[in-house]
C-alpha cells in the first residue's frame, strides 16, 4: 500500500485532451467511475467549476462562485477534486521551483523572524538571520537555532537545504512536510495514477494544498467514501480528493478548516493561493469575507436554512459596488434547478 | 446520502411535476367561515379572557388539523389531536356571560363541529386515497404540516391502503425533514404550498408532487431562491403545473376564502409578554434578556442572548449521533436542543451542586456576594453601557456591555480571568478577600465541568439504546438519566429561532412552555 502524500500533476496525459481554452477540464475523469457509473452531469459540472476555480487562483485573479445546489452532498469534494486535478495541470510542482519560492519567501522576512528548521527527520523552533557570502563565495541562507539553556547555534545553509526552512507564518498552508508519511492510500495507486496521469508516487509526494474545504469534517466524511474506480485500479474519492484537517506539516492536497478556524485568514494571505471551498451556508456567512482576495467557491443547498441570508449576502456585495459581476466560461453546463452567481472582487 | 440518489435530486430538481387537488368540503368551509365569523364577533381583547381565548384557541386548532391532515373528526385520535367537544360545555356557559353578542357565530361553529363529527369522513383522505390507489410506483412519502400529528396520519393512510387493498409505504415527514428526505418518485402533501418551505418546489424531493388543499384556502407558492440579476446565471427548471377539482360529500357553493397563513397556529405574543418580566427586579430571580427558540411540538423556550451561556444539543450525522456543548449564539434551526423537562432550574447546575455536596451552599453565596452588587450596579446605571463607562473608570479590564450581561448572569460563573475578576470585586467593594473568592469561583467551574461530562456521559449511552429515527421523524425525544444525575430530560428540533429580545426572570430560562395561541 503506498504512503499518501499530497496529490500533484497529471502531466503524463496530452494537454490538449485534458483542457480546454476556457480552461475547464473535459476529459480528464472520462473512463473513471463513480459508484459504478461515469460522472453524472451535476458531478461533472461541479468538477469543471472546481478546474476553473483553479485556473483563476492559478492566474491570481481573485473571484467569487456561489453554487446554490438541490443538495449540498458531494458538491464540495467534487469542487476541489476539479480544483486539485486542474491545478496539477497548470502547475506541475517541481523541487527547483519550490526553493525559488522558498528563496523568495525568505527574502521578504525580517532578520530574526522566527522559523522552522528541519534538520534529520526533526523541527526546531529556529530564526532566520539573513544570508551571507562565505569564503567560497557562494551565498547561504543564515538560521539561528535556539539552545536549550539560551543563545544558540547559528547555521549556514547552503542552496539545496532552502526547503528545510520554513517561514513560521506561512508554513500551516504551503510548506513541507514534518514527514513524508501520511494516510495510506486506500485503494489502489493505478486509480491515482489514472486520474492523474503520473507515477503515483510523484503524485503522493509534493507538498502544496490547492483546495480548502471550510466546513465540518463530519461532512464531508461520508462523501469521501465514494467508490471510484478505473480500468486498471479501484479505490474512494478520499484517494483522489486527499483531505486532511489543517495543521503545520501535513502533506496533503486538499484540507478541510473550520469556518472560525484562524487558519482561513493564513489561507488568504499566503503566497499560492489554494481554491478555498465554503461548504454550506453558514460557513459562506462565517467565511467569505475572510477568505477575500481568495477565489472562493460557496456549495450551499437551496433547502439549508441560511442559504437565504447568503444568497442576500452576496448580491447585496455586487449591489454595493465594491465588486463586479462575473461570467461563467461557456465550457460549464449549469444542471437546470441550479442557480449559479459569479462575482469578481 | 448515496451518490444515485443525489443524482436523482438533480434529475427531480430539473424536471417536476406539480398536480393541484383543489378539494372542495362545503361543511368543513361552512366550519371554517363560522370560526372566522366568531373570531370576528369576539374581538381582539377576547385573547384576555380566559374561556373565550380557550374556545378560539381550540375552534382555530380543530380547523388547522383537519385542513392539514387526512384525519377527520370522529377520528379515533382526534383526542389526542384537539381534545373533545363535551370538554368545551362549561366554557361555552362561562363566554356566554362576558360576550353575548358573540354567541351565535360560537354556537354556529360548535353547530357545523357537530355535524361533521356526525359525518365522519375526510375529504383530503378521500380524494388522496383516489390518487393513492391509482399510483404505479411504491416510492411515496407524505408531508404534513405538523409533526405532532405523523402517527395518527400514518395509521389513517394505512387504514386507507387496506380499505382500497393497495400496498403503500405510508412514511409521513414533517417539514423540517424535506431536507434531507428522498428522492421519492411521488411526493403528497396535504395543505397549501405556502405553509412549507420554499425548497419544497424550489428543491423539490420527488418527481412528482401531488398537493391537496381545499379550494377555499388561497395559497400562493413562495418564490424560488435563485441568484438573480447581474452575476447570476440560473437555468429555469422544467416545470409541468396543472390543476384538478375534486368534490367531496356534500360540497356546496364555496364560502369566504381564507389565507393559508391565517390558519396556522401562530407563536401566542401576549403569552411571551406574559412571560416577558420587565417590571420584575428581584435580587433573587435577576432580569435576563433572552431570546425565544421555536421548539417541535408548538413549544417555545426562553435561552440567554448574549450570556455566553451554552446548552447541550444532540448532532445527528448519518445513523451516528453526538452530543456537543453549544454556546446559545451557535443553536440554530434543526439543531436538537436538549432541555430539562422534570424539575426545575439547569441541570448542569443542579448536578454541579450534588458534586460540590456539603460546599455548594457556602460556595453559590460566595458567586451571589458579587454578583447582586453587580446587577445592582447595573440598574442603578440604566444600562450596562454606563456601568461598563464606570467600571472601566475604575480600572476593571474588559467592561463592555455584552461582558456585564455575561458576568451578571446565573449562567455565568465568573470572569475568564484573574485580574478582571479581582478589579471587580475591588471596583463593586466586595467586602471579601478576592483571591480566596477566585478559588471558589473556581470549585463551582470545576463541579460544573465534572457535571457536564457525566450528563454528556449519561445522554450518549441512552442515545446508543434509543431509535435515532425517530427523533429525525418526530422532532422530540425524552431521556431518562439516572438518578441523581439529571433527571428527565428532552431533545427538542429547533423549528426556529427568534431574533427579538425578551427580558425575561432568569428562573423562566431554559423552561419550555406552550406556544400555541
Amino acid at each position: 500500500m503506498s504512503q499518501a502524500g499530497p496529490i500533484v500533476s497529471a502531466a503524463g496525459k496530452n494537454a490538449s485532451d485534458r483542457t480546454r481554452p476556457n480552461g475547464v477540464s473535459r476529459q480528464v475523469l472520462d473512463g473513471v467511475l463513480f459508484d459504478g457509473k461515469p460522472l453524472p452531469p451535476f458531478g461533472q459540472f461541479l468538477h469543471d467549476v472546481g478546474a476553473w476555480a483553479a485556473v483563476a487562483a492559478h492566474e491570481k485573479r481573485s473571484l467569487h462562485v456561489g453554487l446554490l445546489l438541490p443538495t449540498d452532498a458531494y458538491a464540495a469534494v467534487l469542487v476541489a477534486l476539479g480544483a486539485a486535478v486542474r491545478r496539477s495541470d497548470l502547475a506541475p510542482l517541481s523541487g527547483g521551483e519550490d526553493a525559488a519560492r522558498r528563496l523568495d519567501q525568505l527574502s521578504r522576512l525580517e532578520i530574526g523572524e522566527p522559523v522552522w528548521f528541519l534538520d534529520r527527520g526533526r523541527k526546531y523552533k529556529a530564526f532566520y538571520e539573513g544570508t551571507a557570502a562565505g569564503s567560497d563565495g557562494v551565498v547561504r541562507t543564515l538560521v539561528r537555532t535556539e539552545g536549550h539553556g539560551g543563545g544558540g547555534l547559528t547555521r549556514h545553509l547552503p542552496a539545496e537545504r532552502i526547503l528545510d526552512v520554513v517561514p513560521a507564518s506561512e508554513a500551516a498552508w504551503e510548506d513541507l512536510p514534518l514527514s513524508q508519511k501520511g494516510v495510506a492510500l486506500r485503494g489502489s495507486p493505478e486509480l491515482v495514477e489514472a486520474v492523474f496521469g503520473r507515477e503515483v508516487n510523484a503524485v503522493l509526494t509534493v507538498p502544496r494544498v490547492d483546495a480548502v474545504v471550510v466546513g465540518r469534517k463530519a461532512v464531508v466524511v461520508e462523501d469521501l467514501d465514494l467508490p471510484c474506480s478505473s480500468a486498471s485500479g479501484e479505490g474512494h474519492l478520499c484517494d483522489l480528493v486527499r483531505l486532511k484537517e489543517a495543521g503545520f506539516g501535513s502533506s496533503y492536497r486538499s484540507r478541510w478548516i473550520s469556518a472560525r478556524s484562524t487558519n482561513l485568514d493564513e489561507v488568504a494571505s499566503a503566497t499560492h493561493r489554494p481554491v478555498v471551498v465554503l461548504n454550506g451556508a453558514t460557513n459562506h456567512l462565517d467565511g467569505f469575507y475572510r477568505a477575500h482576495g481568495c477565489v472562493t467557491v460557496s456549495v450551499m443547498g437551496a433547502a439549508e436554512p441560511q442559504s437565504m441570508e447568503a444568497v442576500e449576502d452576496l448580491q447585496s456585495a455586487l449591489f454595493m459596488g465594491t465588486h463586479r459581476p462575473g461570467e461563467l466560461p461557456d465550457g460549464i453546463r449549469v444542471p437546470p434547478g441550479v442557480s449559479v452567481f459569479v462575482m469578481e472582487t | 446520502m448515496q451518490f444515485g440518489h443525489v443524482a436523482k435530486l438533480y434529475d427531480v430538481a430539473g424536471d417536476l411535476e406539480v398536480i393541484r387537488h383543489e378539494v372542495a368540503a362545503g361543511l368543513f368551509a361552512d366550519f371554517s367561515q363560522a370560526v372566522t365569523d366568531v373570531v370576528i364577533a369576539a374581538g381582539d381583547d377576547a385573547a384576555d379572557d380566559e374561556a373565550w381565548s380557550t374556545l378560539l384557541r381550540y375552534l382555530k386548532k380543530l380547523r388547522f388539523v383537519l385542513s392539514s391532515t387526512p384525519l377527520w373528526l370522529a377520528h379515533p385520535s382526534r383526542h389526542h389531536c384537539v381534545g373533545t367537544l363535551a370538554e368545551h360545555e362549561r366554557l361555552i356557559r362561562d363566554a356566554e356571560l362576558t360576550r353575548p353578542a358573540a354567541m351565535p357565530a360560537l354556537q354556529r361553529a360548535f353547530a357545523y363541529a357537530d355535524q361533521m363529527h356526525n359525518e365522519g369522513s375526510s375529504e383530503l383522505r378521500a380524494a388522496a386515497g383516489e390518487v393513492m390507489g391509482e399510483l404505479s410506483t411504491s416510492s411515496v412519502a407524505f408531508l404534513i404540516k405538523s409533526p405532532r400529528y405523523r402517527t395518527c396520519v400514518e395509521g389513517t393512510l394505512r387504514s386507507e391502503c387496506g380499505r382500497r387493498k393497495i400496498d403503500l409505504p405510508t412514511t409521513v415527514l414533517a417539514p423540517s425533514q424535506l431536507r434531507t428526505a428522498g428522492p421519492y418518485d411521488v411526493l403528497i402533501v396535504f395543505g397549501p404550498t405556502m405553509w412549507y418551505p420554499p425548497h419544497l418546489l424550489g428543491s423539490p424531493r420527488a418527481q412528482t408532487i401531488h398537493v391537496f388543499a381545499h379550494d377555499w384556502i388561497r395559497d400562493s407558492e413562495p418564490p424560488r431562491l435563485r441568484f438573480s440579476g447581474a452575476g447570476g446565471h440560473d437555468v429555469a427548471p422544467r416545470r409541468r403545473d396543472r390543476s384538478q377539482r375534486r368534490v367531496g360529500a356534500g360540497a356546496r357553493s364555496a364560502a369566504v376564502s381564507v389565507e393559508g397563513s391565517d390558519l396556522l397556529p401562530s407563536i401566542d405574543i401576549r403569552r411571551l409578554r406574559e412571560l416577558s418580566s420587565s417590571g420584575s427586579q428581584s435580587e433573587a430571580d435577576p432580569v435576563v434578556e433572552a431570546r425565544v427558540f421555536v421548539l417541535e411540538g408548538q413549544k417555545g423556550v426562553f435561552l440567554g442572548s448574549d450570556d455566553g451561556s451554552s446548552r447541550f444539543t444532540i448532532e445527528l450525522e448519518g445513523r451516528d449521533a453526538s452530543v456537543r456543548r453549544v454556546p446559545v449564539s451557535q443553536i440554530e434551526e434543526g439543531t436538537f436542543l436538549v432541555l430539562r423537562t422534570e424539575g426545575s432550574g439547569d441541570y448542569v447546575r443542579t448536578m454541579a451542586d450534588r458534586i460540590l455536596a456539603g460546599r455548594g451552599a457556602t460556595l453559590r453565596s460566595a458567586q451571589e456576594r458579587w454578583k447582586q452588587p453587580l446587577r445592582f450596579m447595573i440598574r442603578r446605571c440604566g444600562s450596562k453601557r454606563q456601568a461598563g463607562r464606570v467600571l472601566s473608570a475604575l480600572a476593571v479590564p474588559q467592561a463592555t456591555p455584552g461582558n456585564l450581561a455575561r458576568w451578571a448572569s446565573p449562567e455565568n460563573i465568573c470572569t475568564q480571568d484573574k485580574t478582571t475578576f479581582v478589579a471587580l470585586t475591588r471596583a463593586l467593594e466586595v467586602e471579601y478577600d478576592p483571591e480566596v473568592m477566585w478559588h471558589q469561583m473556581h470549585e463551582i467551574r470545576a463541579a460544573h465541568t465534572a457535571a457536564g461530562a457525566a450528563i454528556k456521559n449519561q445522554l450518549l449511552e441512552r442515545i446508543q439504546e434509543a431509535d435515532l429515527g425517530e427523533l429525525r421523524a418526530d422532532g422530540v425525544m425524552t431521556f431518562t438519566l439516572e438518578a441523581g444525575v439529571g433527571g428527565t430530560l428532552t431533545a427538542f428540533r429547533v423549528n426556529q429561532v427568534g431574533t427579538e429580545t425578551w427580558e425575561v426572570d432568569s428562573s423562566q430560562v431554559g423552561q419550555p412552555f406552550e406556544l400555541d395561541a
